[in-house]
């Protein structure tokens, strides 16, 4: 794909009411207005489980008829369409310094029999390399992602209300799940927060369902909608979306051990930390020990330099590749771990590329239970621990 | 954060693989079709209203257009059912009339619900307001009538908040299963593009820009083969339809495990990753 490639978002008007409904269906569609006063849908209402699937059929076929009909690539969710298009050198339609195989009216033109109803406010006026697409602003040409101004301001609002309304009060169900989804969402755009979230989901969870109680929400959820308060108040925040290429496989491999500690190989060299008696606290487990291992390594990769890279790391714990690669857990001593694992990588732009290796093969595990290798391997390098790990680690040589 | 990608998105048919959209099954509810009884004018109504199709879309040009680029048979039932209307799934015999109370939300934004009736009844899309008998006598049997909740979303500042008024098909009691019930998300298949499946393609666009040659490998689904750069002046071929098939299971498992439209455009990821290894 050449320089030069843009992209069109179109929407089509009331998508799921556009999908008409059997009529020997029908009976299954009464609503009532006032008392006794029933009316029958014709089309497809949005709850209906079948509404994305039927509706979809139409608009899948769509996109298939106009890839065939030479416009492509064409992106779809739901109603929303990004439709892109790159440089042809015999191309009728110029933009700048390019020409193009279509422009709008021309795309539209090659489907127009279909009658698709495009919504008339909705979507772009022209092609353009700067496009908003499922809630977000794509930016072709610096390959970024980010929030759209407006929405920016929303989501900051619904962040700074549900503090005033219920840092001090209690909150019902619905609208923690409102702002816990909302977060989600946006953690696409912030990767960083996606260890501040398991305070709302944890506190959604305590509800069990009841949608009618109240309920004080937890210091830790209110701590995390005040990082989601700063993040958000910035403007112009967005991620640099870079293909990683190969993953960096710099032989890395963690592992612990409630018996004696933790053990880590980077290159062939080995750093092994163990641990005092007072790390046991509840929630603490091996689980923990194996989350903290994969964090040591963050901190041996920047002490190294390493950034704009995949990089692979060996454990044995599944658990640990779990909420390591998901960038949560619901456990409060995993989760401080991630957040600080993430808050160095992803000013680094690392990623971490788990791979399973069974506890046997792991070159690891006697470092981790206090079989050191030579002394000569012994990687030299110290650094600060966080607050949480320095008064019960100590390093081993 | 850099969105890790495909294995290797050096090679521009990488490109057309994660932009290519994924075919879908959908299966036919036809037989299991419980039809209501021929309209009968000593006791049934309004035969106009239950027997109305309202739909913007041109089935004619649908079926030109599907024939022509030989896509029908992806799509079997899609002509049908939009000159008859798309069944709701396995629907089993409605044998009662059941009247599910709104939300209510309902009393408390009244006006902005009878505002919305009035308007969807001037579209078409909905018709009435009726009885309860009147309702029976045009859909010739029982009906359920499943409760209107309303959802109000704030805005960015200055902005009023949206009001969304919506069924609540998914309501049930204890004697009466809601409508949701009886339809199988399994026999649904959706395809999304996600914010995943975008960031794959918009971080591709800057690999592409360093390299020259851009080659369409075909958009036909039968015959054309896609064709992988393995290593360094290695290459093989895959047929698209083994791909495709490919990546529906990958992305069947992944619906399955994480039962979330986010995740979908991940599958494209591994589904690089299995065939590299292949």
């Amino acid at each position: 794909m050449p320089p030069g490639t843009q992209a069109c978002t179109l929407d089509i008007e009331k998508f799921h009411r556009t999908c008409a409904v059997l009529p020997d269906h029908k009976p299954w569609l009464v609503l009532q207005g006032h008392k006794d006063q029933f009316y029958v849908d014709h089309v497809h209402p949005f709850g209906a489980s079948c509404a994305s699937s039927n509706a979809g059929m139409i608009a899948n076929a769509m996109v298939d008829i106009w890839i065939a009909e030479g416009v492509k690539p064409i992106l779809k969710y739901e109603d929303d369409l990004n439709i892109m298009r790159y440089p042809v050198p015999d191309g009728q339609f110029k933009d700048g310094q390019y020409t193009y195989a279509y422009d709008r009216p021309e795309m539209l033109r090659r489907i127009e029999p279909l009658k698709i109803p495009w919504h008339p406010e909705k979507g772009d006026p022209y092609f353009s390399s700067l496009s908003i697409f499922i809630g977000m602003l794509w930016d072709l040409e610096n390959h970024r992602v980010s929030l759209p101004e407006q929405k920016r301001q929303k989501y900051l609002r619904r962040v700074s209300e549900f503090i005033s309304n219920f840092e001090r009060g209690r909150c019902q169900l619905r609208d923690v799940e409102r702002i816990h989804g909302s977060l989600c969402y946006i953690s696409f755009i912030f990767r960083a927060g996606r260890s501040h979230l398991p305070s709302l989901s944890n506190f959604a969870a305590s509800f069990k369902g009841d949608e009618f109680i109240h309920r004080f929400p937890s210091r830790s959820l209110i701590t995390d909608l005040k990082w989601w308060l700063k993040e958000l108040t910035v403007m112009n925040f967005y991620r640099q979306l870079i293909p990683c290429g190969d993953p960096l496989d710099l032989g890395i491999y963690v592992d612990a051990s409630t018996s004696w500690g933790i053990g880590i190989i980077v290159e062939g060299e080995w750093l092994a930390l163990k641990h005092k008696p007072e790390w046991k606290l509840p929630g603490r487990d091996i689980g923990w020990l194996e989350t903290v291992a994969a964090e040591l390594v963050v901190y041996i990769l920047e002490a190294r330099d390493i950034h704009d890279s995949t990089v692979i790391i060996h454990s044995d714990n599944q658990g640990t590749i779990g909420s390591m690669t998901k960038g949560r857990s619901p456990n409060p001593h995993i989760n401080l771990s991630i957040q600080r694992t993430y808050s160095v990588l992803c000013p680094n732009f690392i990623t971490f590329d788990f791979k399973y290796i069974p506890s046997e093969e792991n070159p690891a595990d006697p470092l981790s239970r206090g079989e050191l290798g030579p002394p000569q391997d012994r990687m030299n390098l110290f650094f600060q621990l966080p607050p949480e790990l320095e008064p019960i680690f100590v390093y081993a040589d | 954060m850099p969105y890790p990608g495909l294995a290797d998105p050096k090679t521009p048919e990488a490109f057309l693989l994660t932009s290519k959209p994924q075919s879908l099954l959908y299966p036919s509810f036809t037989s299991s079709i419980i039809p209501r009884p021929t309209f009968d004018a000593n006791i049934h109504a309004y035969p106009d209203v239950f027997d109305r199709i309202v739909t913007p879309y041109d089935a004619n040009a649908f079926a030109f257009f599907l024939d022509k680029h030989t896509l029908s048979l992806s799509y079997p039932l899609l002509v049908s059912n939009l000159r008859n209307g798309f069944p709701l799934g396995p629907m089993p015999n409605l044998l009662v009339t059941s009247v599910l109370p709104n939300h209510p939300t309902v009393m408390e934004h009244q006006s902005e619900v009878d505002e919305y009736l009035e308007k969807e009844v001037v579209a078409r899309r909905i018709s009435g307001p009726f009885s309860r008998e009147t309702m029976e006598q045009i859909l010739r049997g029982p009906f359920q009538s499943s409760p209107l909740i309303v959802a109000v979303q704030p805005q960015a500042p200055g902005e009023p908040d949206k009001i969304r008024i919506c069924r609540h098909l998914s309501k049930s009691t204890r004697i009466t299963p809601s409508v949701n019930s009886f339809i199988p998300k399994h026999y649904f298949p959706t395809r999304f593009d996600t914010a995943s499946r975008v960031a794959d393609i918009v971080s591709f666009l800057s690999s592409f820009q360093r390299n020259a040659s851009f080659a369409d490998p075909g958009h036909s689904n039968e015959g054309s083969f896609f064709i992988h750069q393995a290593g360094e002046g290695s290459f093989f071929a895959l047929p698209w339809t083994k791909v495709l098939s490919l990546s529906t299971r990958l992305a069947e498992v992944l619906s399955l495990r994480m039962h979330s439209h986010m995740c979908q455009g991940s599958f494209l990821a591994l589904l690089s990753s299995r065939i590299h290894r292949s």
